[in-house]
Protein backbone atom coordinates (compact mmCIF):
# COMPACT_ATOMS: atom_id res chain seq x y z
CA UNK A 1 0.00 0.00 0.00
CA UNK A 2 2.70 2.41 0.72
CA UNK A 3 4.87 1.73 -1.78
CA UNK A 4 1.46 2.13 -4.59
CA UNK A 5 1.20 5.36 -2.74
CA UNK A 6 4.60 6.54 -3.43
CA UNK A 7 4.70 5.63 -6.48
CA UNK A 8 1.39 7.38 -7.32
CA UNK A 9 3.00 11.30 -5.24
CA UNK A 10 5.51 10.16 -7.56
CA UNK A 11 3.51 9.75 -10.97
CA UNK A 12 1.54 13.43 -9.33
CA UNK A 13 5.02 15.28 -9.10
CA UNK A 14 5.36 14.49 -12.76
CA UNK A 15 1.86 15.29 -13.73
CA UNK A 16 2.02 18.94 -11.73
CA UNK A 17 5.60 19.15 -14.03
CA UNK A 18 3.94 18.87 -17.01
CA UNK A 19 1.12 21.09 -16.44
CA UNK A 20 3.48 23.68 -15.35
CA UNK A 21 5.33 23.23 -18.66
CA UNK A 22 2.17 23.67 -20.41
CA UNK A 23 1.53 26.76 -18.61
CA UNK A 24 5.10 28.19 -19.70
CA UNK A 25 4.38 27.08 -23.34
CA UNK A 26 1.37 29.16 -23.50
CA UNK A 27 2.65 32.08 -21.72
CA UNK A 28 5.81 31.98 -23.67
CA UNK A 29 3.45 31.81 -26.94
CA UNK A 30 1.46 34.77 -26.26
CA UNK A 31 1.18 37.75 -28.51
CA UNK A 32 3.99 39.92 -28.36
CA UNK A 33 6.22 37.59 -25.73
CA UNK A 34 6.14 38.32 -22.16
CA UNK A 35 8.43 41.33 -22.37
CA UNK A 36 5.72 43.30 -24.55
CA UNK A 37 3.15 41.99 -22.55
CA UNK A 38 3.98 43.32 -19.11
CA UNK A 39 5.25 46.48 -20.42
CA UNK A 40 2.29 47.25 -22.78
CA UNK A 41 2.42 47.41 -26.82
CA UNK A 42 4.15 51.23 -26.87
CA UNK A 43 7.07 50.06 -24.80
CA UNK A 44 10.22 51.08 -26.22
CA UNK A 45 12.38 48.15 -28.13
CA UNK A 46 15.43 49.42 -25.50
CA UNK A 47 12.80 49.00 -22.40
CA UNK A 48 11.44 45.83 -24.08
CA UNK A 49 15.22 44.53 -24.37
CA UNK A 50 16.00 45.98 -20.91
CA UNK A 51 13.44 44.26 -18.81
CA UNK A 52 13.98 41.23 -20.99
CA UNK A 53 17.89 41.09 -19.86
CA UNK A 54 16.63 41.58 -16.67
CA UNK A 55 13.52 38.70 -15.79
CA UNK A 56 16.21 36.49 -17.86
CA UNK A 57 14.15 36.43 -21.17
CA UNK A 58 16.67 36.82 -23.62
CA UNK A 59 18.14 33.20 -23.82
CA UNK A 60 16.38 30.40 -25.89
CA UNK A 61 13.07 28.79 -24.50
CA UNK A 62 14.68 25.80 -23.35
CA UNK A 63 17.25 27.36 -21.45
CA UNK A 64 14.51 29.79 -19.49
CA UNK A 65 12.19 26.48 -18.80
CA UNK A 66 14.94 24.27 -17.48
CA UNK A 67 15.85 27.05 -15.16
CA UNK A 68 12.21 27.45 -13.64
CA UNK A 69 11.45 24.11 -13.80
CA UNK A 70 14.65 23.23 -11.74
CA UNK A 71 13.61 25.80 -9.23
CA UNK A 72 10.06 24.72 -8.76
CA UNK A 73 11.69 21.22 -7.94
CA UNK A 74 13.67 22.78 -5.30
CA UNK A 75 10.59 24.68 -4.19
CA UNK A 76 11.41 28.30 -5.15
CA UNK A 77 8.49 29.50 -6.64
CA UNK A 78 10.20 32.41 -8.02
CA UNK A 79 8.96 36.41 -7.79
CA UNK A 80 6.07 38.42 -9.15
CA UNK A 81 6.97 40.74 -12.22
CA UNK A 82 4.54 42.75 -11.27
CA UNK A 83 4.03 42.55 -7.36
CA UNK A 84 8.08 42.30 -6.74
CA UNK A 85 6.42 39.97 -4.02
CA UNK A 86 7.51 36.13 -3.17
CA UNK A 87 4.76 34.10 -5.45
CA UNK A 88 4.80 31.74 -2.87
CA UNK A 89 3.15 34.25 -0.50
CA UNK A 90 0.50 35.57 -2.91
CA UNK A 91 -0.46 31.99 -3.78
CA UNK A 92 -0.49 31.25 0.61
CA UNK A 93 -2.41 34.44 0.54
CA UNK A 94 -5.24 32.91 -1.82
CA UNK A 95 -4.81 29.52 -1.33
CA UNK A 96 -6.85 29.14 2.25
CA UNK A 97 -10.23 30.56 0.76
CA UNK A 98 -10.20 28.56 -2.52
CA UNK A 99 -9.26 25.47 -0.62
CA UNK A 100 -12.22 25.99 1.91
CA UNK A 101 -14.34 26.89 -1.19
CA UNK A 102 -13.77 23.48 -2.65
CA UNK A 103 -13.41 21.28 0.44
CA UNK A 104 -16.92 22.59 1.84
CA UNK A 105 -18.22 22.09 -1.17
CA UNK A 106 -17.05 18.54 -2.11
CA UNK A 107 -18.01 17.89 1.47
CA UNK A 108 -21.48 19.34 1.51
CA UNK A 109 -22.31 17.59 -2.20
CA UNK A 110 -20.76 14.27 -0.63
CA UNK A 111 -22.35 14.41 2.40
CA UNK A 112 -25.94 16.07 1.53
CA UNK A 113 -25.70 14.09 -1.96
CA UNK A 114 -25.72 10.61 0.01
CA UNK A 115 -28.53 11.66 2.44
CA UNK A 116 -30.87 12.83 -0.97
CA UNK A 117 -29.61 9.30 -2.89
CA UNK A 118 -31.11 7.10 -0.19
CA UNK A 119 -34.50 8.95 0.06
CA UNK A 120 -34.77 9.06 -3.25
CA UNK A 121 -33.98 5.64 -4.00
CA UNK A 122 -36.95 4.66 -1.39
CA UNK A 123 -39.60 5.76 -4.74
CA UNK A 124 -39.21 4.31 -7.86
CA UNK A 125 -40.88 6.78 -9.50
CA UNK A 126 -39.16 8.56 -11.71
CA UNK A 127 -39.66 12.12 -10.73
CA UNK A 128 -37.10 12.63 -8.39
CA UNK A 129 -34.21 11.57 -11.37
CA UNK A 130 -35.78 14.36 -13.34
CA UNK A 131 -35.85 16.71 -10.55
CA UNK A 132 -31.87 15.73 -9.56
CA UNK A 133 -31.20 15.79 -13.28
CA UNK A 134 -32.77 18.36 -14.17
CA UNK A 135 -30.80 20.55 -11.04
CA UNK A 136 -27.56 18.96 -12.09
CA UNK A 137 -28.31 20.95 -15.77
CA UNK A 138 -27.87 24.47 -14.04
CA UNK A 139 -24.32 26.18 -14.14
CA UNK A 140 -23.06 27.19 -11.05
CA UNK A 141 -23.11 30.71 -11.66
CA UNK A 142 -26.99 30.75 -12.63
CA UNK A 143 -27.45 29.01 -9.10
CA UNK A 144 -25.38 31.15 -8.05
CA UNK A 145 -26.97 34.42 -8.88
CA UNK A 146 -30.22 32.62 -8.05
CA UNK A 147 -29.63 32.27 -4.29
CA UNK A 148 -28.39 35.95 -4.38
CA UNK A 149 -31.92 37.03 -5.63
CA UNK A 150 -33.54 35.50 -2.64
CA UNK A 151 -31.47 35.13 0.13
CA UNK A 152 -29.31 38.39 -0.16
CA UNK A 153 -31.50 40.45 -2.38
CA UNK A 154 -35.20 39.35 -1.27
CA UNK A 155 -34.32 38.10 2.30
CA UNK A 156 -31.79 39.71 3.17
CA UNK A 157 -29.96 37.15 5.49
CA UNK A 158 -26.98 36.31 3.98
CA UNK A 159 -24.67 38.85 2.35
CA UNK A 160 -24.37 39.48 -1.35
CA UNK A 161 -20.80 39.21 -1.77
CA UNK A 162 -17.17 39.51 -0.25
CA UNK A 163 -15.49 37.89 2.44
CA UNK A 164 -16.11 38.63 6.22
CA UNK A 165 -13.64 41.60 7.67
CA UNK A 166 -10.77 40.51 9.79
CA UNK A 167 -9.62 43.30 10.89
CA UNK A 168 -13.22 44.91 12.18
CA UNK A 169 -12.32 44.91 15.71
CA UNK A 170 -15.93 44.38 16.81
CA UNK A 171 -15.52 40.87 15.57
CA UNK A 172 -14.27 38.54 18.23
CA UNK A 173 -13.28 35.03 17.68
CA UNK A 174 -16.80 33.77 17.74
CA UNK A 175 -18.42 36.34 16.09
CA UNK A 176 -15.49 36.66 13.64
CA UNK A 177 -16.34 32.92 12.44
CA UNK A 178 -20.35 32.69 12.35
CA UNK A 179 -19.53 36.26 10.05
CA UNK A 180 -16.91 33.88 7.84
CA UNK A 181 -19.46 31.42 7.48
CA UNK A 182 -22.44 33.61 6.47
CA UNK A 183 -20.04 35.30 3.52
CA UNK A 184 -19.35 31.80 2.53
CA UNK A 185 -23.00 30.06 2.66
CA UNK A 186 -24.17 30.85 -0.48
CA UNK A 187 -20.55 30.72 -2.46
CA UNK A 188 -20.31 26.29 -0.92
CA UNK A 189 -24.04 25.95 -1.55
CA UNK A 190 -23.98 27.15 -5.78
CA UNK A 191 -20.66 25.04 -5.81
CA UNK A 192 -22.07 21.99 -4.52
CA UNK A 193 -25.71 21.78 -5.92
CA UNK A 194 -24.07 21.00 -9.43
CA UNK A 195 -21.86 18.12 -7.35
CA UNK A 196 -24.91 16.88 -4.82
CA UNK A 197 -27.14 16.32 -7.73
CA UNK A 198 -24.56 13.83 -9.56
CA UNK A 199 -23.71 12.17 -6.28
CA UNK A 200 -27.59 11.86 -5.61
CA UNK A 201 -27.94 10.04 -8.42
CA UNK A 202 -25.14 7.86 -8.04
CA UNK A 203 -26.29 6.90 -4.48
CA UNK A 204 -29.79 6.47 -5.30
CA UNK A 205 -28.93 4.03 -8.63
CA UNK A 206 -26.46 2.18 -6.55
CA UNK A 207 -28.44 1.66 -3.49
CA UNK A 208 -31.38 0.30 -5.40
CA UNK A 209 -29.18 -2.16 -6.89
CA UNK A 210 -27.42 -3.03 -3.39
CA UNK A 211 -31.39 -3.30 -2.33
CA UNK A 212 -31.94 -6.77 -4.52
CA UNK A 213 -28.59 -8.70 -3.25
CA UNK A 214 -28.48 -11.53 -1.07
CA UNK A 215 -27.12 -9.76 2.47
CA UNK A 216 -30.35 -7.36 2.33
CA UNK A 217 -32.59 -9.63 1.45
CA UNK A 218 -31.30 -11.70 4.44
CA UNK A 219 -31.37 -8.82 7.30
CA UNK A 220 -34.98 -8.22 6.01
CA UNK A 221 -35.81 -12.01 6.45
CA UNK A 222 -34.05 -11.49 10.09
CA UNK A 223 -36.67 -9.06 10.72
CA UNK A 224 -34.69 -6.00 9.68
CA UNK A 225 -37.18 -2.85 8.18
CA UNK A 226 -36.79 -1.61 5.16
CA UNK A 227 -35.65 1.46 6.02
CA UNK A 228 -32.70 -0.29 8.38
CA UNK A 229 -31.74 -2.35 5.54
CA UNK A 230 -31.09 0.42 2.89
CA UNK A 231 -29.55 2.84 5.67
CA UNK A 232 -27.49 -0.36 7.53
CA UNK A 233 -27.03 -2.77 4.32
CA UNK A 234 -27.29 -1.28 1.15
CA UNK A 235 -25.88 2.26 2.18
CA UNK A 236 -22.28 1.04 3.68
CA UNK A 237 -21.66 -0.51 0.24
CA UNK A 238 -22.99 2.18 -1.61
CA UNK A 239 -20.67 4.61 -0.29
CA UNK A 240 -17.47 3.77 -2.27
CA UNK A 241 -18.28 5.20 -5.30
CA UNK A 242 -19.27 8.42 -3.71
CA UNK A 243 -15.78 8.88 -2.00
CA UNK A 244 -13.82 7.69 -5.46
CA UNK A 245 -15.98 9.89 -7.28
CA UNK A 246 -15.88 13.22 -5.13
CA UNK A 247 -12.51 12.80 -5.40
CA UNK A 248 -12.36 12.82 -9.32
CA UNK A 249 -14.11 15.77 -9.24
CA UNK A 250 -12.50 17.77 -7.37
CA UNK A 251 -10.69 18.74 -10.87
CA UNK A 252 -14.48 19.78 -11.89
CA UNK A 253 -14.54 21.96 -8.48
CA UNK A 254 -11.55 23.69 -8.39
CA UNK A 255 -12.76 25.13 -12.03
CA UNK A 256 -15.65 25.63 -10.71
CA UNK A 257 -14.52 27.61 -7.69
CA UNK A 258 -12.44 30.24 -9.81
CA UNK A 259 -16.21 31.14 -12.16
CA UNK A 260 -17.91 31.25 -8.43
CA UNK A 261 -14.62 33.34 -7.32
CA UNK A 262 -15.34 35.98 -9.76
CA UNK A 263 -19.21 35.80 -9.00
CA UNK A 264 -18.99 36.12 -5.31
CA UNK A 265 -16.16 38.76 -5.54
CA UNK A 266 -14.23 36.13 -3.26
CA UNK A 267 -10.38 36.77 -3.51
CA UNK A 268 -8.94 33.66 -4.48
CA UNK A 269 -6.47 31.71 -6.47
CA UNK A 270 -8.37 31.65 -9.63
CA UNK A 271 -8.67 35.49 -9.44
CA UNK A 272 -5.58 35.73 -8.69
CA UNK A 273 -4.92 33.81 -11.71
CA UNK A 274 -7.03 35.14 -14.05
CA UNK A 275 -5.91 39.09 -12.62
CA UNK A 276 -2.20 37.90 -13.04
CA UNK A 277 -2.58 35.97 -16.65
CA UNK A 278 -4.25 39.67 -18.14
CA UNK A 279 -1.27 41.24 -16.61
CA UNK A 280 1.47 38.60 -17.97
CA UNK A 281 2.79 38.11 -14.71
CA UNK A 282 3.95 34.39 -15.79
CA UNK A 283 6.01 33.41 -12.65
CA UNK A 284 2.38 33.93 -10.69
CA UNK A 285 0.20 31.98 -13.74
CA UNK A 286 2.41 29.55 -13.94
CA UNK A 287 2.34 28.71 -9.91
CA UNK A 288 -1.20 28.76 -9.81
CA UNK A 289 -1.50 26.26 -12.33
CA UNK A 290 1.19 24.51 -10.37
CA UNK A 291 -1.07 24.71 -6.97
CA UNK A 292 -4.32 24.01 -8.84
CA UNK A 293 -3.15 20.40 -10.33
CA UNK A 294 -1.08 19.51 -6.90
CA UNK A 295 -4.41 20.20 -5.01
CA UNK A 296 -6.28 17.63 -7.43
CA UNK A 297 -3.75 14.92 -7.36
CA UNK A 298 -3.41 15.13 -3.83
CA UNK A 299 -7.30 14.71 -3.00
CA UNK A 300 -7.37 11.74 -5.77
CA UNK A 301 -4.44 10.22 -3.60
CA UNK A 302 -6.38 10.79 -0.95
CA UNK A 303 -9.42 9.09 -2.23
CA UNK A 304 -6.65 5.78 -2.80
CA UNK A 305 -5.50 5.96 0.35
CA UNK A 306 -8.93 6.09 2.26
CA UNK A 307 -11.10 3.67 -0.04
CA UNK A 308 -9.37 0.52 1.42
CA UNK A 309 -10.75 2.16 5.05
CA UNK A 310 -14.21 1.83 3.68
CA UNK A 311 -13.92 -1.17 1.63
CA UNK A 312 -12.02 -4.39 3.08
CA UNK A 313 -11.85 -5.77 0.44
CA UNK A 314 -9.55 -3.33 -1.03
CA UNK A 315 -6.77 -4.13 2.05
CA UNK A 316 -5.63 -7.55 0.78
CA UNK A 317 -3.19 -7.70 -1.33
CA UNK B 1 -37.39 7.35 -26.83
CA UNK B 2 -37.17 10.16 -24.47
CA UNK B 3 -33.62 10.30 -24.89
CA UNK B 4 -34.14 10.75 -29.00
CA UNK B 5 -36.75 13.27 -28.78
CA UNK B 6 -34.36 15.23 -26.01
CA UNK B 7 -31.50 14.79 -29.05
CA UNK B 8 -34.03 15.89 -31.56
CA UNK B 9 -35.02 18.80 -29.39
CA UNK B 10 -31.61 19.55 -28.91
CA UNK B 11 -30.60 19.19 -32.53
CA UNK B 12 -33.73 21.93 -33.49
CA UNK B 13 -32.67 24.34 -31.16
CA UNK B 14 -29.25 24.63 -32.46
CA UNK B 15 -30.61 24.27 -36.06
CA UNK B 16 -32.99 27.05 -35.68
CA UNK B 17 -29.71 29.21 -34.12
CA UNK B 18 -27.90 28.53 -37.03
CA UNK B 19 -30.73 29.46 -39.46
CA UNK B 20 -32.27 32.40 -38.19
CA UNK B 21 -29.54 34.48 -35.95
CA UNK B 22 -28.82 37.74 -37.73
CA UNK B 23 -25.01 37.65 -39.46
CA UNK B 24 -22.98 40.18 -38.41
CA UNK B 25 -22.20 41.65 -34.61
CA UNK B 26 -24.44 42.63 -31.77
CA UNK B 27 -24.07 46.46 -32.20
CA UNK B 28 -25.74 46.44 -35.93
CA UNK B 29 -29.00 44.64 -35.08
CA UNK B 30 -32.03 46.82 -35.75
CA UNK B 31 -32.86 49.34 -32.84
CA UNK B 32 -36.42 48.79 -31.48
CA UNK B 33 -37.61 50.59 -28.24
CA UNK B 34 -35.41 49.95 -25.40
CA UNK B 35 -36.34 47.66 -22.28
CA UNK B 36 -39.69 46.40 -23.78
CA UNK B 37 -40.93 43.41 -22.09
CA UNK B 38 -41.65 40.18 -23.90
CA UNK B 39 -44.78 40.17 -26.92
CA UNK B 40 -45.55 38.76 -29.22
CA UNK B 41 -43.41 40.97 -31.58
CA UNK B 42 -40.22 40.53 -29.45
CA UNK B 43 -40.29 37.10 -27.63
CA UNK B 44 -38.00 37.69 -25.48
CA UNK B 45 -38.32 41.64 -24.96
CA UNK B 46 -35.83 44.28 -26.05
CA UNK B 47 -32.26 45.28 -24.03
CA UNK B 48 -31.61 48.59 -22.90
CA UNK B 49 -29.83 49.69 -26.10
CA UNK B 50 -33.19 48.87 -27.69
CA UNK B 51 -31.60 45.01 -29.23
CA UNK B 52 -34.30 42.36 -30.00
CA UNK B 53 -33.10 39.61 -26.73
CA UNK B 54 -34.23 36.53 -28.94
CA UNK B 55 -31.70 37.87 -31.59
CA UNK B 56 -28.92 38.26 -29.46
CA UNK B 57 -30.11 34.60 -27.85
CA UNK B 58 -29.95 33.02 -31.50
CA UNK B 59 -26.68 34.46 -31.74
CA UNK B 60 -25.08 33.47 -28.63
CA UNK B 61 -26.84 29.90 -29.29
CA UNK B 62 -24.59 29.98 -32.83
CA UNK B 63 -21.62 30.72 -30.45
CA UNK B 64 -21.82 27.94 -28.31
CA UNK B 65 -22.65 25.70 -30.75
CA UNK B 66 -19.59 26.57 -32.95
CA UNK B 67 -17.19 25.90 -29.64
CA UNK B 68 -19.27 22.69 -28.47
CA UNK B 69 -19.31 21.38 -32.06
CA UNK B 70 -15.44 22.12 -32.90
CA UNK B 71 -14.00 21.38 -29.02
CA UNK B 72 -16.50 17.20 -29.62
CA UNK B 73 -15.42 17.02 -33.01
CA UNK B 74 -11.47 17.40 -31.69
CA UNK B 75 -11.74 15.20 -28.35
CA UNK B 76 -13.76 12.32 -30.15
CA UNK B 77 -10.60 12.31 -33.17
CA UNK B 78 -7.97 12.48 -30.83
CA UNK B 79 -9.62 10.07 -28.10
CA UNK B 80 -10.13 7.15 -31.22
CA UNK B 81 -7.11 7.58 -32.29
CA UNK B 82 -5.30 7.52 -28.88
CA UNK B 83 -7.53 4.52 -27.69
CA UNK B 84 -7.54 2.56 -30.40
CA UNK B 85 -3.70 2.48 -30.71
CA UNK B 86 -3.32 1.69 -26.97
CA UNK B 87 -6.35 -1.23 -26.93
CA UNK B 88 -4.49 -2.36 -29.97
CA UNK B 89 -1.14 -2.11 -29.19
CA UNK B 90 -0.87 -3.02 -25.43
CA UNK B 91 2.00 -3.09 -23.49
CA UNK B 92 4.61 0.13 -23.15
CA UNK B 93 2.71 1.62 -25.31
CA UNK B 94 -0.63 1.69 -23.95
CA UNK B 95 1.02 2.19 -20.80
CA UNK B 96 2.35 5.58 -22.03
CA UNK B 97 -0.59 6.61 -23.36
CA UNK B 98 -2.78 6.24 -20.82
CA UNK B 99 -1.01 7.98 -18.08
CA UNK B 100 -0.37 10.63 -20.54
CA UNK B 101 -4.08 10.87 -20.37
CA UNK B 102 -4.41 10.76 -16.85
CA UNK B 103 -2.28 13.58 -16.76
CA UNK B 104 -4.34 15.82 -18.96
CA UNK B 105 -7.24 14.74 -17.59
CA UNK B 106 -6.12 16.08 -14.05
CA UNK B 107 -5.68 19.20 -15.24
CA UNK B 108 -9.03 21.70 -14.53
CA UNK B 109 -10.71 22.25 -17.89
CA UNK B 110 -11.74 25.25 -17.33
CA UNK B 111 -8.29 26.99 -15.54
CA UNK B 112 -6.63 26.33 -18.71
CA UNK B 113 -9.46 27.81 -20.91
CA UNK B 114 -8.81 30.81 -18.25
CA UNK B 115 -5.31 30.77 -18.70
CA UNK B 116 -5.51 31.03 -22.86
CA UNK B 117 -8.54 33.25 -23.27
CA UNK B 118 -6.77 35.79 -20.86
CA UNK B 119 -3.31 35.38 -22.80
CA UNK B 120 -4.74 34.77 -26.37
CA UNK B 121 -8.05 37.24 -25.98
CA UNK B 122 -10.60 34.50 -25.71
CA UNK B 123 -10.85 33.60 -29.67
CA UNK B 124 -13.46 31.21 -29.77
CA UNK B 125 -10.80 28.76 -32.18
CA UNK B 126 -8.79 28.79 -29.40
CA UNK B 127 -11.54 28.12 -26.86
CA UNK B 128 -12.46 24.95 -28.96
CA UNK B 129 -8.67 23.85 -29.30
CA UNK B 130 -8.60 24.24 -25.51
CA UNK B 131 -11.54 22.34 -24.57
CA UNK B 132 -10.57 19.73 -27.19
CA UNK B 133 -7.31 19.07 -26.48
CA UNK B 134 -8.26 18.60 -22.56
CA UNK B 135 -11.60 16.70 -22.93
CA UNK B 136 -10.03 13.79 -25.25
CA UNK B 137 -8.82 11.28 -22.68
CA UNK B 138 -12.55 10.26 -21.66
CA UNK B 139 -12.99 9.25 -25.06
CA UNK B 140 -10.05 7.65 -25.23
CA UNK B 141 -10.40 5.44 -22.27
CA UNK B 142 -13.99 4.09 -23.58
CA UNK B 143 -12.22 3.33 -26.67
CA UNK B 144 -10.04 1.64 -25.44
CA UNK B 145 -11.55 -0.72 -22.95
CA UNK B 146 -14.00 -1.16 -25.82
CA UNK B 147 -11.49 -1.96 -28.27
CA UNK B 148 -9.73 -4.98 -25.42
CA UNK B 149 -13.10 -6.34 -24.58
CA UNK B 150 -14.31 -6.59 -28.41
CA UNK B 151 -10.96 -7.99 -29.27
CA UNK B 152 -10.93 -11.40 -28.16
CA UNK B 153 -13.96 -12.23 -30.10
CA UNK B 154 -14.43 -14.91 -32.40
CA UNK B 155 -14.92 -12.93 -35.52
CA UNK B 156 -11.97 -10.54 -34.58
CA UNK B 157 -9.74 -13.30 -33.95
CA UNK B 158 -10.74 -14.98 -37.53
CA UNK B 159 -10.35 -11.49 -39.59
CA UNK B 160 -6.60 -11.73 -37.55
CA UNK B 161 -6.13 -15.09 -38.95
CA UNK B 162 -7.42 -13.72 -42.62
CA UNK B 163 -4.53 -11.56 -42.27
CA UNK B 164 -6.47 -8.33 -41.70
CA UNK B 165 -3.96 -5.60 -40.55
CA UNK B 166 -5.12 -3.33 -37.40
CA UNK B 167 -5.91 -0.88 -39.26
CA UNK B 168 -8.28 -2.35 -41.39
CA UNK B 169 -9.88 -4.03 -37.85
CA UNK B 170 -10.03 -0.87 -36.60
CA UNK B 171 -11.98 0.61 -39.47
CA UNK B 172 -14.10 -2.03 -40.18
CA UNK B 173 -15.08 -4.14 -37.41
CA UNK B 174 -14.00 -2.16 -33.95
CA UNK B 175 -15.47 1.77 -34.88
CA UNK B 176 -19.05 0.63 -35.89
CA UNK B 177 -18.96 -1.32 -32.65
CA UNK B 178 -17.87 1.99 -30.86
CA UNK B 179 -20.48 4.13 -32.47
CA UNK B 180 -23.36 4.11 -29.59
CA UNK B 181 -20.72 4.37 -26.62
CA UNK B 182 -19.02 7.29 -28.32
CA UNK B 183 -22.52 8.98 -29.53
CA UNK B 184 -22.77 9.41 -25.92
CA UNK B 185 -19.60 10.37 -24.60
CA UNK B 186 -20.04 12.53 -27.55
CA UNK B 187 -23.08 14.49 -26.03
CA UNK B 188 -21.11 14.83 -22.96
CA UNK B 189 -18.20 16.51 -23.91
CA UNK B 190 -20.50 18.72 -25.77
CA UNK B 191 -22.34 19.55 -23.14
CA UNK B 192 -19.40 20.33 -20.90
CA UNK B 193 -17.81 22.67 -23.68
CA UNK B 194 -21.33 24.43 -23.80
CA UNK B 195 -20.46 24.77 -20.02
CA UNK B 196 -17.19 26.05 -20.51
CA UNK B 197 -17.89 28.59 -23.03
CA UNK B 198 -20.51 30.25 -21.38
CA UNK B 199 -18.56 30.52 -17.82
CA UNK B 200 -15.81 31.93 -19.64
CA UNK B 201 -17.91 34.22 -21.36
CA UNK B 202 -19.39 35.26 -18.01
CA UNK B 203 -15.98 35.71 -16.18
CA UNK B 204 -15.59 38.24 -19.06
CA UNK B 205 -12.85 36.30 -20.98
CA UNK B 206 -15.07 35.32 -23.61
CA UNK B 207 -14.63 36.94 -27.27
CA UNK B 208 -15.62 40.45 -27.15
CA UNK B 209 -16.56 40.53 -30.24
CA UNK B 210 -19.06 37.97 -29.90
CA UNK B 211 -22.65 37.67 -28.29
CA UNK B 212 -22.61 34.54 -25.98
CA UNK B 213 -25.23 33.47 -23.64
CA UNK B 214 -23.12 33.74 -20.75
CA UNK B 215 -21.81 37.30 -21.62
CA UNK B 216 -25.74 38.01 -21.89
CA UNK B 217 -26.10 36.75 -18.47
CA UNK B 218 -23.61 38.44 -16.48
CA UNK B 219 -24.57 41.74 -17.61
CA UNK B 220 -28.62 40.73 -17.66
CA UNK B 221 -27.40 40.12 -14.14
CA UNK B 222 -26.78 43.66 -13.58
CA UNK B 223 -29.63 45.39 -14.95
CA UNK B 224 -31.82 42.91 -13.44
CA UNK B 225 -33.56 46.05 -12.08
CA UNK B 226 -34.34 47.23 -15.26
CA UNK B 227 -35.95 43.84 -16.90
CA UNK B 228 -36.17 40.57 -15.62
CA UNK B 229 -36.64 39.33 -19.00
CA UNK B 230 -32.70 40.36 -19.46
CA UNK B 231 -31.12 37.91 -17.05
CA UNK B 232 -33.91 35.19 -17.32
CA UNK B 233 -34.08 34.47 -21.07
CA UNK B 234 -30.24 33.60 -21.89
CA UNK B 235 -30.06 32.06 -18.54
CA UNK B 236 -33.45 29.87 -19.72
CA UNK B 237 -31.81 29.02 -22.91
CA UNK B 238 -28.33 27.82 -21.40
CA UNK B 239 -30.61 26.04 -18.74
CA UNK B 240 -32.77 24.52 -21.77
CA UNK B 241 -29.87 23.06 -23.43
CA UNK B 242 -27.73 21.98 -20.74
CA UNK B 243 -30.36 19.46 -19.70
CA UNK B 244 -31.18 18.80 -23.37
CA UNK B 245 -28.01 17.61 -23.10
CA UNK B 246 -28.18 15.63 -19.71
CA UNK B 247 -31.29 13.94 -20.84
CA UNK B 248 -29.74 12.78 -23.98
CA UNK B 249 -27.25 11.36 -22.73
CA UNK B 250 -27.51 10.70 -19.23
CA UNK B 251 -30.66 8.52 -19.34
CA UNK B 252 -32.11 7.04 -16.32
CA UNK B 253 -28.72 8.22 -14.79
CA UNK B 254 -27.92 4.66 -13.52
CA UNK B 255 -25.98 5.00 -16.54
CA UNK B 256 -23.54 7.19 -14.55
CA UNK B 257 -22.41 4.66 -12.82
CA UNK B 258 -20.68 3.37 -15.84
CA UNK B 259 -19.32 5.87 -17.09
CA UNK B 260 -15.90 7.30 -17.51
CA UNK B 261 -15.55 9.22 -13.98
CA UNK B 262 -14.25 12.61 -15.62
CA UNK B 263 -14.38 16.35 -14.56
CA UNK B 264 -17.69 18.03 -14.19
CA UNK B 265 -17.58 21.33 -16.43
Amino acid sequence: MAGFLLRRLAFGVLAVLVAASLAFVLAWHAPGGPAVGLLGEQAAAGQVEEVSARLGLDRPAIEVWAGWMGRLLRGDLGTSWREQAPVASLILERLPLTLTLTAAAALVAAIAGTLVGVAASASAARWPVAALAAFHAVPSYIVAQGLVLVFALGLGVLPVQGVADARDPAMGGVALGVERLRYLALPVAALALHQLCFTALLVRASVQEQMHLPHVTAAMARGRSRGGARWHHALPNATLPVATLTAARIGGLVGGALVIETAFALPGLGRLAVSAAVARDHPVVICCVVAACALVWLANLLADAIAPLLDPRLREG
Amino acid sequence: MSRLLAALALVTLYLACLVFAPVGALPDLPRQPPLLPPSFAHPFGTDDLGRDQLAAALQGGRTSLLVAGLATGLALALGVMVGLAAGLARGVLDEVLMRGAEIVASLPTLLVAVLVAALFGGSMVALALVIGLTRWPLVARLVRIETMAVLGRTHLRAAFALGATPLHVARRHLLPHLAAPLGATAGIVFGGAILTEAALAFVGLGDPAVTSWGQMIASGFTLLGLGWWLWATPAAMIVLASSLVAAATLPGVSVARSLPVGQSP
